[in-house]
């Protein structure tokens, strides 16, 4: 070990001197000293970001530092997380800001990037851009459409309207009391029907950061902790299947069958599938879930999913009282008609939690959205029956013994409130079972030192620095692809996570399977970002910083 | 006194509708609204406007604090929160339990034990007891909420496993008797109530200790030693109730404290209580739940200094109403 370290100091004694030479060299032999006039306006940019995500506050500082080391001057601007949100997405007023976007199960990045989207708060606005996603929604090839993404991606990287970063990883540390907890990065209850308590143990107590907001039907749900908090009550036709790709399975349909053109959807329904309080599930009520959402008084924020529909217009405008997308043949065959092919939809449609519609009928939907006692005390199909909510505190819910599947082997989940320091310390305590954990790798030392077990996996979410593509400055790719070069993202997740991240290429997730390993970022090469900065008409001043060249 | 307090009792009107113009100009004046935390890329632009109308913020803001005050005085209405869309006044007398608990038990513990320590302070001036009391109420009142209680957590909870680590009850608990649940609560209750005990205690420890200094001087002091009454009935008789008058003034002062929750104690031990809800309140932009935790808190700001004055009545029989 000694011996290797001492070679080590001599190759760098003897290198240090060398490298000298070879730069003074370089430097008493200039081919043409040209001598650039620089004006007085510097190359300082404002770079926003949020409080909150410690990680993210640290990760301006080391940008600060990279782009000084290639002469950009960068302002930090720390705003609180609600002051900042609207500034960015709403009036983009903003040279550079840090983020960071959860993404969905399906690739569909149409919502963030289309140029017509309130989310592409970068202006980013290509012809290629819109084409390419407008073409990835309209087929459901995967191959296809990893194709078209690719080319998308490629783009991206070309025009640089991002830095991409990382993924960070994501934790869910167990007691394995509980067997059979798998979750996945686009879940955690997908297989709870399987879980059990085993060591003598009757029920699992989850740990979530936060109170729920008492929304809890998955067509009003707003909050990730209400989803925690209600979603094994609720069972929608299919299910995904995460040991095989991802394929949709069955769950309360028999069979689905896609026609050819994909705009139409025939579901077989169970005939002896039963709601929490007994009464039998049909297709009226599947009708009724996704005519609740499609509703002119609906007080959610779902509608747009269905918004293809055939009768949407219509119905969402109160001209027809029937959404004629979805109907009723008998009472378990349901057909959905959509107008046009919209890749995210079908799993969507297939996977939504069904709703009873007797619980509900005669309701005013409005009043729905306000509170209503029947959303806050869930009926469904699901494989755990909702038992109560207590305000701030936790909620139950019971295996439900009427479960087509059978009843699921643990008995009870509760799901109770716990900032994340309590969280845990009741892990180790063992007044917790389960809980989602900030990955740190300290701490996971001491998890396994107390026997629990750690499943942690990289998000299907990235961190991003947003670029002002209508700024004077930064509307020059030049310029945007130096500050690409200056970044080393492989320093970020060394130094800020411990390696416990994955580097963030582009749009696509690396847990997606539209994730292809092929697409390349500009790679850390401050050189060629001096280079390109040059080019641009910004040379190095003697204080270190860039100034404009002058005319 | 009736006319004093019918005069009190009128101008709280003015007042309280002072304090909602104001109050609701600042939150409004607030960057950010009550749908700028719903950052979901599937959730489109449209979908936030249709929000945005649905919760009438596309109106302008004296429109909506007309509506907000005629919905509260023709029906006693305190509106809808723009983030859970549960009635505010449910959503405050759900937390309003936990806590008055915490912080009305914490009230009480630390009046019972700073009182005496005050006075004994105060008696013997100087003494290595004063000395330990005034070092412990420094100490107490400089050792910040989220310090002692973690490190609580870690010693009670954590390492010697003697209490809970968090939260009012335990999770999904059934049960058999009203005792068991008192018993549960209270082990529960324990760390934050001492956490939260810990800074008041040496609070009102200072309060009294001056406050008494002050009084033991007085020519009333001395008169009642020389007519030969003993040393305890001079200070607990004649000295002590004189000397709680500043103290009540604090404890009016408090009073507020006790239904806004301790903030970080709440926070730093998952209790359920309004300091949580009016945390997430103020990030999430929520105006209806923001305006009825400040209405209810003026309320109880204005009636505390008025039972302070009535109190201080009651303790020095000097002060006359008219």
């Amino acid at each position: 070990m000694i011996k290797k370290r001492m070679l080590f100091m001599l190759v760098v004694l003897f290198l240090v001197p060398f490298l000298m030479l070879t730069a003074c060299t370089q430097d008493t032999a200039p081919e043409e000293e040209v001598v650039y006039e620089l004006t007085d306006e510097r190359l300082t940019l404002t770079l926003s970001y949020p409080t909150g995500n410690v990680t993210r506050m640290r990760n301006a500082e080391i940008i600060q530092q990279f782009l000084a080391d290639i002469g950009i001057e960068i302002e930090l601007d720390i705003q609180e997380f609600g002051t900042l949100v609207p500034q960015v997405y709403e009036e983009q007023d903003f040279d550079l800001y840090l983020m960071g976007w959860s993404l969905a199960l399906d690739p569909d990045p149409a919502g963030i990037w289309l140029s017509t989207d309130s989310w592409n708060s970068v202006n980013f606005d290509h012809p290629d851009n819109d084409r390419l996603i407008m073409a990835g929604k309209a087929t459901l090839d995967q191959n296809e459409r990893i194709e078209i993404y690719n080319q998308w991606q490629a783009l991206l990287v070309e025009e640089a309207p991002y830095v991409w970063f990382y993924a960070e990883q994501e934790a869910w540390v167990a007691n394995p009391r509980i067997a059979n907890f798998r979750p996945d990065s686009f879940g955690v209850y997908w297989n709870v029907w399987d879980w059990e308590a085993v060591e003598g143990a009757d029920q699992a107590i989850i740990a979530v950061w936060s109170a729920p907001e008492g929304k809890l039907n998955p067509n009003l749900s707003e909050s990730v902790y209400d989803v925690y908090s209600y979603d094994p009550v609720f069972a929608g036709l299919m299910r995904y299947d995460p040991d095989n790709n991802y394929e949709l399975v069955p769950e309360l349909a028999k069979s689905i069958d896609v026609s050819d053109d994909n705009l139409t959807i025939t579901f077989e329904l169970r005939d002896d599938v039963f709601f929490h309080d007994g009464v039998p599930f049909t297709a009226e009520d599947v009708k009724f879930t996704f005519e609740w959402m499609c509703h002119p008084d609906y007080t959610g924020v779902r509608a747009s999913y269905w918004a293809d529909f055939v009768g949407f217009e219509e119905f969402n405008s109160g001209e027809a009282d029937d959404l004629a997308g979805v109907e009723v043949v008998d009472d378990y065959t349901v057909i959905f008609r959509l107008a046009q092919v919209d890749a995210p939809v079908l799993g969507r449609l297939a996977t939504w939690g069904i709703s009873p519609k007797h619980v509900f009928a005669g309701k005013s939907i409005a009043d729905l959205g306000l509170g209503h006692p029947a959303v806050i005390n869930p009926i469904g199909a699901g494989p755990y029956k909702f038992v109560r909510y207590v305000d701030g505190q936790f909620s139950e819910m019971e295996a439900y013994e009427g479960f087509h599947r059978g009843k699921p082997a643990l008995n009870r989940i509760i799901v109770k409130v716990a900032a994340a320091e309590v969280a845990q310390a009741e892990l180790v305590t063992g007044e917790t079972d389960i809980a989602w954990v900030q990955p740190d790798v300290r701490d996971f030392e001491l998890y396994e030192a107390e026997g629990l077990v750690i499943h942690d996996m990289p998000a299907n979410a990235y961190q991003y620095m947003g670029i002002q593509l209508d700024h004077p400055i930064l509307s020059d790719k030049r310029v945007r692809h130096a500050i690409t070069y200056a970044l080393d993202r492989q320093a970020m997740v060394d130094n800020l996570f411990d390696g416990l991240a994955l580097e963030q290429v582009c749009h696509m997730s690396s847990v997606s399977w539209a994730y292809d390993p092929t697409i390349k970022p500009l790679p850390f090469d401050p050189a060629k970002a001096a280079e390109l900065l040059d080019e641009a008409g910004w040379r190095m001043g003697s204080d270190g910083y860039r100034y404009r060249v002058a005319e | 006194m009736r006319q004093y307090l019918l005069r009190r009792l009128l101008q709280v009107i003015p007042t309280l509708l002072g304090i909602t113009v104001i109050v609701y100009l600042i939150i409004n004046a607030a960057p950010g609204s009550p749908v700028s935390g719903m950052i979901d890329p599937t959730i489109t632009g449209e979908a936030l406007e249709i929000r945005k109308q649905q919760l009438g913020l596309d109106k302008p803001v004296y429109y909506r604090y007309g509506i907000w005050l005629s919905e509260l005085v023709t029906e006693g209405n305190l509106g809808y929160s723009t983030r859970t869309r549960r009635p505010v006044a449910e959503m405050i007398q759900s937390r309003l339990g936990p806590t008055l608990l915490l912080t009305m038990s914490s009230m009480i513990l630390s009046f019972i034990i700073a009182v005496p320590i005050g006075v004994l302070s105060a008696t013997r001036q100087y003494s290595r007891l004063d000395y330990f009391f005034t070092v412990f109420a420094i100490a107490g009142v400089s050792i910040p909420v989220f310090f002692l209680g973690v490190a609580m957590i870690k010693i009670f909870a954590f390492d010697l496993r003697l209490f809970p680590v968090g939260g009012m009850s335990t999770a999904g608990a059934y049960y058999s008797s009203w005792l068991q649940q008192a018993a549960d609560i209270l082990k529960h209750l324990f760390l934050p109530l001492i956490v939260l005990s810990c800074a008041q205690v040496a609070m009102f420890v200072r309060y009294t200790r001056s406050s008494m200094l002050e009084v033991v001087r007085q020519d009333y002091v001395r008169t009642a030693r020389a007519k030969g009454l003993s040393e305890r009935v001079v200070i607990y008789k004649h000295a002590l109730r004189n000397a709680l008058i500043p103290v009540i003034t604090v404890l009016g002062l408090s009073l507020p404290f006790l239904f806004s929750g301790a903030i970080l104690t709440e926070a730093v031990f998952a209790w359920p209580g309004m300091g949580t809800l009016n945390i997430t309140a103020v990030t999430t932009r929520d105006y209806p739940l923001l305006m009825g935790i400040n209405l209810f808190l003026a309320l109880i700001v204005i009636l505390g200094n008025l039972l302070a004055d009535i109190f201080y009545a009651v303790a020095d029989p000097r002060i006359r109403f008219d």
